[in-house]
């Protein structure tokens, strides 16, 4: 008895009920001890003006029920019939002496009872045991399972029951013997039993306690409980297998030996709690339940991956069988990425992937096949834990991840993406996005940036033995994983992984500050300014680009050919588009189309990414010195799929709310909205997604994008106006856009009549000095400074131009449009390359003329627009 | 009029679905392709005649869709609109969604789907649909190419009655937004997107009628708003409409009705998420615009296991 520690003191006053009148004995302090003659346990309350003075002196014993009522009350009738109640100043008071009254019923009164009442509702009120005496459930026999059953619903409604019942299973392998019955009436088909044997083990997954949830999961009791659990009577005529999918021991594939027992088992019990919550009690769980089985698998998968983490030789061993598939290039930068790619995904003649460098090409093929298959389940063994490892903390994933990588993650990914079979590179690049999604650098930290290895994590955060491998990693430089995704974007078949390819390259191509946060693994101060993107970006667009824009570069010459010569020709392999057909039926199979199609949109989305988040210099000059808006706007014509059209409709939308200038001077001197126009006329007579498309480009050219309206929209629009005015007016936002236009022209002009006497003011130099809001003196700084000579010239002639706008602007005004007529698109050519640059100079030619026409228009009509913005 | 290649297909995978073989990834790919095509030459309010039923939403209970169809004919007996969520929380998202589009392929003119907030890439990730396809699969790509059909799926419908006498009827999944008055406006969004966090598409996929404010209130879903009498009225008079009918919300009943009968929630997945112990309803309106309603509740009927999610097929360690 030494457990039964004395209670302090509490002041409480002490009641005792005469007839139907409780009456007042006084206040004194109470304890509940054990008594010094008899050492049974005892309540005693001694006055407080007079401790020598008891006045109550209880027994605590037999099987008395003590309630304790309000919080502060505790109220009983001892074995005589007497009622007493002890009314407690405080709660703290009541709680000590409840807990006495725990502590004996649990060690020398097992029959006494404390019961709390709980008032419900207005009137009525439940009582709640909190300790008292639990007879042992029923020993389960052939005839008693209603009362078994009974007995655990009853018990299921307390805390306490269950926690006693909970004990009581686990100390008496009650568990086993339900099997046993199970076993016996499975045998006997006793359908009713076993249907009760089900509710009873429903009952007992109710009780949400986590200890007879692990027995649950014991070798020796799983199939049993799954077994039980195929007979619901809630479903009588059908009967799940649960026992041949948990006993199929196949299902555990172990690609590499664990060695370690314990986490082998956690690893099996986790797989059988995630087949009891998703599959056998997936009906049943309610939120709580759910819940808490979620929470006991999330622990363990902690533990697994923290052991993956830890473990010296897993993943290494794991990573080793790949040795000689990784795809990192280690003889310096090649300059062509996608013949980089193109050298490293070449598959072996025979077909297959190939073989390890390591020595074991003599094995007898029976073992190469074997080889194979493991390293394919090794690629879905990484993938699991991949999947695993999303639901845990962003630490906890970030240094799996990392783990992964620097134990070889990228021998694997070279082996996948050799593998003809296509859920390998599936699975590889869904590696790929989660790793990259979830911390961007683990993957760009492969690449060059040489001046970024000090804030690498992993420079300080891994051992020696492996740094030469990652050093290695970072001076075999840079755009391979990027060369990599563009070879698959452009040449995989399978539209799935084109398109997780194309999500992939996003992440890549927009490192969110999010998807680096979790980079201070080590504590470092590496945060997301630390990123250097424009060394990366500056890769991408020197080295990837090209290649992966390189579709609509072609189909941008399309555009810029004659009318005459048929544009879709093979002969010159620009493009193998085919005629799209309103019928579904003929595209149908079409996969060849599909495919083109879906790389065709995916490159538009692509497009409208790089423009709005990358630094202008490089997106816009690339968009614009290959003509990749011309090839985006060709992709509108009526040749290609309405989804491809459509794309590239939304492309030029997302170019034209950037409100960048030197897109919109493009845009209205390549008429890259023709075709948009085109298709809106197409769709006059029908509402349907296309109709609303081009109704949506016409409403931000009217209105603005949901940020709010865009200047640069005007010339936009003036563009439209002068060109296609009679086609827009076929339709109802194109008159409200002409109507509007020509109403801010109007106001324009006699703005420009009031101005004359200004400009001449001011000795006309306002209709040269560029509105800085247009930023077209740092805007052109930049681009000098990065393009091309070809480039170059024309930027030069542009600048140029701005002192010939000085005199000529105001007479050429009209000129300059009927001068854009002649885009070189319509201009015949020969197909030689030398014509081309010729042509393209010509181009410029014209370009420059327009451009500085539009541009003083441009600088004038911007410092019109702010005033009339001030205005407002 | 749909070829006779896609009928087979269609058919097949019709049949397939409704003992819940899980249909191979090629054939889901080609349905979906075959239903963007379709999909695409909708408009975004879809002008529907009568008469014509109205289901809400459905939520993977594949099975219980089947019970729909039983009770209410299938396609093409019975025009059919069905207020998006077709996805998540059951275990047979992919399977009602497939057996909804091969109804679409099969007969375009009988059955019509309108995009609920559950069709989007983010909800379902969270709620269901992305962890099915997964299990199903072993990878994400089918989940991927039911999301590319999401993005094409119209926004709403509007039904007229034949006599065109009283005003017609709104459907949309969510409710109303406070940047469109007229439903003509809807025509300007280009619908092809993932569901945006707010604007005008959010708000009709997302919004919910509340009885207890005159105007406007923010929603605690945290997308959407949440609509009271006045607005509604306003909506119905500016339209020139008789009701809105609306899904997204569980209705133990089936259905409810608010607003002087001007709005009604029209819920189809009996014992929702399989315990909520609701009954479903659909909504017929004749000719005249007369409005019945079917209750129904969940059976198991013509399915040869018991609804559950599938085990994943192995467990590397």
């Amino acid at each position: 008895m030494i457990d039964i520690q004395p209670t302090s003191p509490r002041r409480v006053k002490v009641y005792s009920l005469q007839g139907d009148r409780w009456i007042d004995r006084g206040t004194g302090y109470c304890s509940g001890e054990l008594d010094a003659e008899t050492e049974r346990p005892i309540f005693i309350v001694r006055n407080e003006q007079d401790d020598t003075e008891v006045l109550l002196k209880a027994p605590i014993e037999g099987t008395t029920q003590y309630q304790k009522q309000q919080d502060t009350l505790i109220v009983w009738t001892d074995p005589d019939g007497n009622d007493f109640a002890l009314s407690f100043q405080e709660l703290e008071g009541c709680y000590s002496i409840c807990d006495f009254l725990i502590s004996v019923q649990q060690n020398i009164e097992p029959n006494i009872s404390l019961v709390a009442v709980v008032p419900v509702g207005s009137d009525g009120e439940i009582t709640e045991m909190i300790a008292g005496p639990v007879p042992p459930p029923p020993e389960p026999k052939d005839e008693n399972l209603p009362e078994v059953l009974d007995y655990l619903n009853q018990g299921s409604k307390t805390t306490f029951f269950r926690e006693s019942i909970s004990k009581f299973i686990d100390s008496e392998g009650y568990l086993s013997k339900l099997v046993d019955a199970f076993n016996r009436n499975e045998k006997g088909r006793n359908l009713t039993n076993l249907h009760y044997l089900c509710d009873i083990i429903k009952t007992l997954v109710f009780y949400n306690d986590t200890n007879i949830l692990e027995q649950f999961l014991d070798d020796n009791i799983i199939i049993g409980v799954v077994g039980i659990l195929e007979y619901d009577p809630d479903f009588p005529s059908y009967k799940s297998n649960n026992r041949e999918y948990i006993s199929d021991e196949t299902k555990f594939k172990e690609v590499i030996p664990l060695n370690d027992q314990e986490t082998s088992d956690i690893i099996k019990k986790t797989f059988r709690l995630q087949f009891l919550k998703d599959v056998v009690l997936a009906r049943l769980l309610d939120d709580a339940t759910f819940g808490w089985i979620a929470t006991l698998i999330y622990f363990n998968q902690v533990k697994i991956i923290k052991f993956l983490n830890e473990n010296e030789h897993f993943l290494s061993s794991l990573f080793a069988m790949y040795q000689g598939d990784d795809y990192v290039i280690k003889d310096g930068v090649s300059d062509e990425a996608k013949n980089e790619a193109n050298r490293v995904l070449t598959p072996k003649s025979d077909g297959s992937c190939s073989s390890p460098s390591n020595g074991d090409a003599d094995a007898d093929p029976q073992d190469a096949d074997e080889l194979l298959q493991k390293k394919r389940d090794g690629i879905r063994l990484v993938h699991q834990f991949v999947i695993v490892a999303k639901g845990l903390q962003a630490t906890a994933r970030s240094q799996f991840y990392s783990a992964l990588v620097k134990r070889g993650l990228f021998k694997l990914i070279g082996f996948a993406f050799k593998d003809i079979h296509t859920s390998s590179r599936v699975l590889a690049t869904e590696l790929i996005v989660s790793i990259v999604e979830h911390d961007v650098l683990l993957i760009n930290g492969t690449q060059p940036a040489t001046d970024d290895i000090d804030e690498m994590p992993r420079e300080d955060e891994f051992g020696d033995e492996n740094s030469l491998e990652i050093k290695e990693r970072f001076l075999s430089d840079d755009m391979t994983l990027f060369a990599l995704l563009t070879f698959i974007l452009l040449e995989e078949e399978d539209i799935g992984l084109k398109t997780q390819v194309s999500e992939a390259l996003k992440v890549l191509l927009h490192p969110s500050p999010s998807t680096v946060s979790s980079a201070n693994l080590s504590g470092g101060s590496l945060g997301p300014s630390s990123l250097n993107t424009t060394n990366y970006l500056t890769a991408f667009y020197s080295k990837v680009s090209p290649s992966l824009f390189e579709p609509l570069v072609k189909v941008a010459s399309l555009a810029l050919k004659p009318r005459s010569s048929t544009p879709l020709s093979d002969s010159d392999g620009a493009v193998t588009a085919v005629p799209s057909s309103s019928s579904s039926e003929e595209s149908k199979f079409s996969s060849l189309k599909r495919h083109e199609s879906v790389l065709h949109q995916n490159l538009c989305e692509l497009v409208s990414l790089c423009a709005s988040e990358h630094e202008k210099h490089l997106s816009r000059s690339f968009f614009l010195e290959n003509d990749v808006l011309l090839g985006v706007s060709y992709l509108v014509n009526p040749v290609f799929p309405l989804q491809t059209r459509l794309g590239a409709v939304r492309c030029l939308k997302s170019i034209l709310v950037l409100n960048d200038e030197f897109y919109t001077r493009y845009i209205i001197n390549m008429d890259v909205l023709k075709p948009v126009v085109e298709l809106l006329k197409e769709t006059n007579n029908s509402n349907n997604l296309a109709n609303s498309c081009c109704l949506d480009l016409l409403n931000t050219l009217i209105r603005g994008d949901a940020n709010g309206s865009v200047p640069n929209n005007r010339f936009v629009r003036e563009y439209l106006l002068s060109q296609y005015e009679d086609t827009l007016m076929l339709n109802f936002l194109g008159r409200e856009l002409v109507q509007k236009t020509k109403l801010e022209k109007k106001a324009k002009k006699q703005e420009e009549e009031e101005d004359v006497i200004s400009d001449e003011d001011l000795g006309g130099n306002t209709m040269t000095s560029p509105d800085p809001d247009y930023g077209f003196g740092d805007a052109t700084e930049e681009v000098l400074a990065k393009v091309t000579p070809e480039k170059r010239l024309w930027e030069e002639s542009d600048e140029g131009g701005e002192a010939e706008s000085e005199q000529t602007s105001k007479p050429t005004g009209n000129t300059g449009q009927s001068k854009k007529r002649q885009s070189p698109a319509k201009n015949p050519v020969k197909d030689s390359k030398g014509k081309l640059k010729r042509e393209k100079l010509k181009k410029q030619n014209d370009k420059k003329k327009v451009s500085s026409i539009l541009k003083s228009k441009f600088a004038h009509a911007g410092a019109k627009l702010l005033n009339m913005k001030k205005e407002d | 009029m749909p070829s006779l290649s896609t009928v087979l297909t269609a058919t097949r995978i019709i049949q397939d679905v409704k003992r819940c073989i899980v249909i191979p990834e090629n054939d889901v790919r080609q349905l979906c392709f075959l239903s963007q095509e379709l999909l695409m030459q909708e408009s975004n309010i879809q002008l529907i005649d009568t008469p014509i039923t109205i289901c809400g939403d459905i939520h993977g209970q594949l099975h219980d869709l089947l019970t729909l169809f039983r009770i209410a004919k299938d396609p093409p007996e019975t025009k059919y609109l069905f207020l998006g969520d077709f996805v998540d929380r059951g275990f047979y998202s992919l399977e009602t969604f497939l057996l909804l589009l091969c109804y679409k392929v099969r007969y375009p003119d009988r059955i019509f789907l309108i995009r609920g907030n559950h069709e989007s890439r983010q909800i379902t990730s969270v709620y269901g649909f992305y962890d099915e396809c997964l299990r199903k699969y072993g990878n994400a790509n089918v989940w991927r190419y039911c999301c590319d059909v999401f993005d094409y799926i119209s926004l709403g419908a509007y039904i007229m009655g034949a006599s065109g006498e009283s005003g017609g009827v709104f459907c949309i999944h969510g409710g109303l937004s406070p940047a469109v008055e007229k439903i003509d406006e809807i025509r300007l969004i280009d619908r092809k997107q993932e569901v945006p966090h707010d604007g005008s598409m959010c708000d009709l996929l997302w919004s919910d009628p509340e009885e207890n404010i005159p105007a406007w209130a923010i929603s605690p879903r945290g997308a959407g708003y949440l609509f009271g009498y006045d607005e509604t009225k306003k909506f119905l008079h500016r339209n020139n409409l008789s009701l809105i009918a609306r899904a997204h919300q569980l209705v133990m009943e089936g259905y409810k009705e608010v607003f002087d009968h001007g709005l009604v929630t029209v819920w189809s997945a009996p014992n929702y998420c399989y315990r909520c112990g609701n009954v479903a309803a659909v909504l017929t309106l004749s000719d005249d615009l007369e409005r019945t309603y079917t209750v129904f509740d969940s059976v198991l009927q013509d399915c040869n296991e018991i609804p559950s999610k599938k085990p994943v097929a192995d467990y590397f360690i």
